[in-house]
């Protein structure tokens, strides 16, 4: 006679071997997950989109580094904020103490010191340093952009073309007698021209004209620094040096009042230059402000992003582990139950 | 007469019942031997009653069949899903953190602190780091992706070793089986073992079974090359002990018919061989196809372009591989490229170079210099350094990513590609699995031993041997009252 319903022992026995040991191995991922909270394998899980994922995270790598590094440009241009605050104060000094000279021949020595403390000032101001680094250096960081006036190259420019153009250096006595046009001629058409360009940079900035610029953002490049070279400081220096100088010459009355009022036009235009700027600067600040806050918020998109990509469900996945204790107990039993179930035993 | 007919019966029955007890014990023993398949006693009826007269295995050669099959698919399937893990590893390391990918990230990100601070070569140095650990990191991957091939053919070699050992067993347990089938005597353990060997030769190559007279078997490995008739036919393969981009690996010849590759994530390889053969010659092949696409794409990227407006050929900058400093063309494969992808030493402050070369170019002569103004914190060639890593630029089909990828994108797509063989071999491996357990355990279940029965068995045969003991007491008794009254 044939069994049709045969089955044998070792199959028996052996039935709940591997589902056993696939439920085994599954508690063992899922506890994983309960204390990541992200999948144990991702890539097992999401396959081709694990492109996605490596995307998204290498995108939020660059995303918060840019933050970062936004940061340290807006900590340099705070900086600039500051010096240029104080640039411009030093240009209203300036017009301030040039005015009380007008008409008033005693104020000489007064004005010297004035000017002569300002050209210190405004060099130091545009040397100054974050992190190594020379704010209004242009591209030239690494070396302070401004030479000072005194015992520098710009006093030996200025007295040489004084010399050359009238014929006798500023303390000689024959300076008493240039006119007021002789002087603004000599100033508008023979020291004006050393402020522009290569006489500049010859004797007082080594800064360049080309500023820094950098990725404040994705596809987002803008200059971030401002040059030394700015019209608004030359003016500035111009009127500082005009005052140093000749503040404090023996020259007619007439002479001394037109090189005043020239330094106190020049101080003048310089600071509003120099506001000009101030406003360019903040601008930038806001473009960086407004560029972190979005990328924040695409970090914050792309976090969630990624979570739902290669998160788990704690709330699921527990529920799954107490299923998966459930049955494994389930086959332990079953098992043992079978091993017991023997007709030895009842003959 | 019919006393001693009486007897005659009762001792067919003894006898029976201990043919039948013999074979329940022997059934019983190998009860946990999971290549025994069950005897069974025929008996038929004679003059004399009932009488054992053959011992049959209770075999169910199609159900045998089936999951040999689905033996050989299942090992295929989870060669190539082992394949594939392998490779990930080796390329991608754990959670892909040392994958080239990961490493362009990394020296994006330092390029990016660079290029807002460049006049400070610390942080240049800090990149040119970031870019040597990238080179490495894809030389050693193309390294490793080769001694894996090494690996494989070692495999290879080993499953083939083992296939002739089964093969040589096999000819010896078929000879067995016909030449006792020819004598009548009984076969069923040689049939046993030969089953057993047809198991374990599945795991390696598909095989098909034709039995023709006498029991004898013929074997067909995969679409029908003959692996076994009357001998072992002739399985050739030779190990290479070195690859590179360039190798390709020799294949492996059964009866010198070249045996079929498996093709796909879900493969169509039947037997460890074949998906082996297929992880060797497809999978390490595109992979590191992948490679030599992204240490293109990051010569290419940051190759120094003439300034001057002069005609100067495009000379590759931070890195540099074994055919630099020309930069190889776009949209096709430069074999082995990935292997000697290294920084360039010209910006390489390890070997006497300069990281400054990076933000002002010109490593390749002056004709290439970005930086003319010489200003210290020159960031612009920096900047384009970072938009040219997310730049699309043509990849060569072959290496199994269509379309136009930057280097990092290229880079991430190589991580998915890697991940979907490996999900979809996965998965695709459960099934065949199952369907093996499935069908080897129905198989087990219906050929093997059951031991209540068996034990039932022997319970009728105990009674039935005492039935016919008692038969020849009394016939005795007879005999003796018989005997008795007529003294």
């Amino acid at each position: 006679m044939k069994i049709n319903q045969h089955t044998a022992t070792f199959a028996l026995f052996n039935a709940a071997s591997r589902a056993t040991a696939n439920m085994q191995d599954e508690l063992a991922r899922r506890q994983a997950e309960l204390v990541t909270g992200v999948h144990a394998d991702s890539g097992l899980v999401l396959g081709a989109r694990s492109q996605e994922l490596v995307s998204f995270k290498s995108d939020m790598a660059e995303l918060e580094r840019m933050v970062d590094t936004n940061g340290v440009i807006a900590s340099r241009l705070d900086m600039t904020q500051t010096a240029l605050g104080q640039l411009n104060a030093i240009s209203d000094g300036l017009v301030e103490v040039l005015g009380l000279s007008l008409g008033d021949g005693m104020q000489g020595a007064m004005i010297a010191t004035e000017s002569e403390s300002a050209l210190s000032q405004i060099a130091g101001l545009l040397n100054t340093q974050v992190g190594g680094v020379h704010i209004f250096g242009g591209l030239n960081t690494a070396d302070a952009p401004v030479s000072g006036h005194i015992g520098g190259a710009g006093q030996a420019t200025f007295e040489a073309a004084f010399s050359s153009h009238f014929g006798f250096a500023k303390t000689d006595p024959a300076a008493a007698g240039i006119s007021a046009a002789q002087m603004t001629d000599f100033l508008d058409n023979v020291l004006t021209p050393r402020f522009a360009g290569a006489g500049w940079a010859a004797d007082y900035s080594s800064a360049t004209d080309e500023v820094l610029s950098a990725r404040i953002g994705p596809d987002m490049v803008a200059h971030i620094s401002v040059s030394a070279n700015e019209q608004g400081f030359r003016d500035l220096m111009l009127g500082a040096v005009v005052a140093r100088e000749l503040g404090d010459v023996a020259l007619s009355q007439d002479a001394r009042d037109s090189a005043a009022l020239f330094a106190i036009a020049r101080a003048k235009s310089g600071g509003s230059e120099i506001t000009t700027v101030q406003a360019r600067v903040g601008l930038i600040e806001n473009r960086i402000e407004d560029q972190n806050a979005t990328m924040s918020g695409q970090v914050d998109v792309l976090t969630r992003l990624a979570g739902n990509l290669e998160g788990v469900d704690p709330y699921e996945v527990s529920t799954r582990i107490n299923q998966l204790l459930t049955q494994i107990e389930a086959s332990y039993v079953t098992t043992a139950r079978i091993q017991q179930l023997s007709i030895l035993r009842y003959v | 007469m019919t006393l001693t007919a009486a007897i005659k019966i009762a001792q067919t029955s003894l006898f029976n019942a201990s043919q039948q007890t013999q074979l329940a014990a022997r059934n019983i023993s190998d009860a946990g031997n999971e290549n025994y398949v069950r005897r069974e006693a025929r008996v038929s009826t004679t003059q004399h009653g009932a009488r054992v007269y053959s011992i049959q295995r209770a075999d169910e050669p199609h159900m045998f069949r089936s999951a040999l099959s689905a033996l050989s698919d299942s090992a295929a399937q989870s060669a190539i899903g082992e394949a594939s893990s392998r490779l990930q590893t080796i390329v991608n390391g754990v959670d892909n953190r040392n994958s080239p990918s990961a490493k362009i990230d990394v020296l994006r990100d330092a390029l990016q602190v660079f290029s807002s601070d460049a006049s400070n070569t610390i942080l240049g140095a800090a990149s040119i780091d970031a870019a040597r650990d990238l080179a490495r990191t894809v030389s050693a991957a193309s390294r490793d992706v080769q001694a894996y091939r090494v690996d494989l053919d070692r495999q290879i070699a080993a499953g083939v070793d083992a296939l002739r050992g089964l093969l040589v067993q096999f000819e010896q347990a078929n000879g067995q089986v016909v030449s006792g089938t020819q004598a009548g005597r009984d076969v069923n353990d040689a049939l046993d073992r030969r089953d057993a060997l047809l198991k374990q030769m599945s795991e390696y190559v598909s095989v098909s079974v034709v039995t023709r007279g006498e029991n004898d078997m013929v074997l067909f490995a995969g679409q029908g090359i003959t692996l076994f008739e009357t001998v072992p036919r002739s399985i050739g393969f030779d190990a290479r002990t070195a690859y590179d981009a360039t190798t390709t690996g020799n294949p492996l010849r059964i009866d010198g018919v070249p045996l079929h590759v498996g093709q796909g994530a879900n493969t169509s390889a039947a037997g460890r061989l074949s998906a082996l053969v297929q992880a060797r010659d497809t999978v390490a092949v595109q992979q590191q196809s992948q490679l030599d696409e992204i240490a293109r794409g990051l010569v290419a990227t940051f190759a120094e372009t003439d300034r001057t407006g002069g005609a100067a050929p495009p000379a590759a900058g931070l890195f540099t591989y074994s055919g630099g400093p020309a930069v190889p063309s776009a949209g096709a494969i430069v074999p082995g490229m990935a292997g000697t992808l290294a920084v360039n030493a010209a910006f390489d402050p390890e070997r006497g170079g300069d990281p400054a070369l990076l933000r002002d170019g010109g490593a390749s002569g002056a004709a290439y210099i970005a930086n003319t103004g010489g200003g210290a914190a020159f960031p612009d060639n920096l900047i384009g350094f970072i938009g040219g890593l997310d730049a699309p630029r043509a990849v060569d089909p072959a290496a199994g990513i269509a379309g136009d990828r930057s280097v990092s994108a290229l880079a991430g797509a190589s991580i998915g590609w890697i991940e979907n063989m490996r999900a979809t071999a996965d998965l695709a491996a459960q099934g065949k699995r199952a369907l093996h357990d499935k069908l080897s355990g129905d198989y087990l279940a219906r050929t093997g031993v059951s031991i209540d029965e068996e034990m039932t068995k022997l319970i009728a045969l105990e009674q039935s041997y005492e039935a016919s003991a008692r038969i020849m007491r009394t016939v005795d008794d007879l005999f003796a009252a018989l005997l008795a009254a007529v003294r």
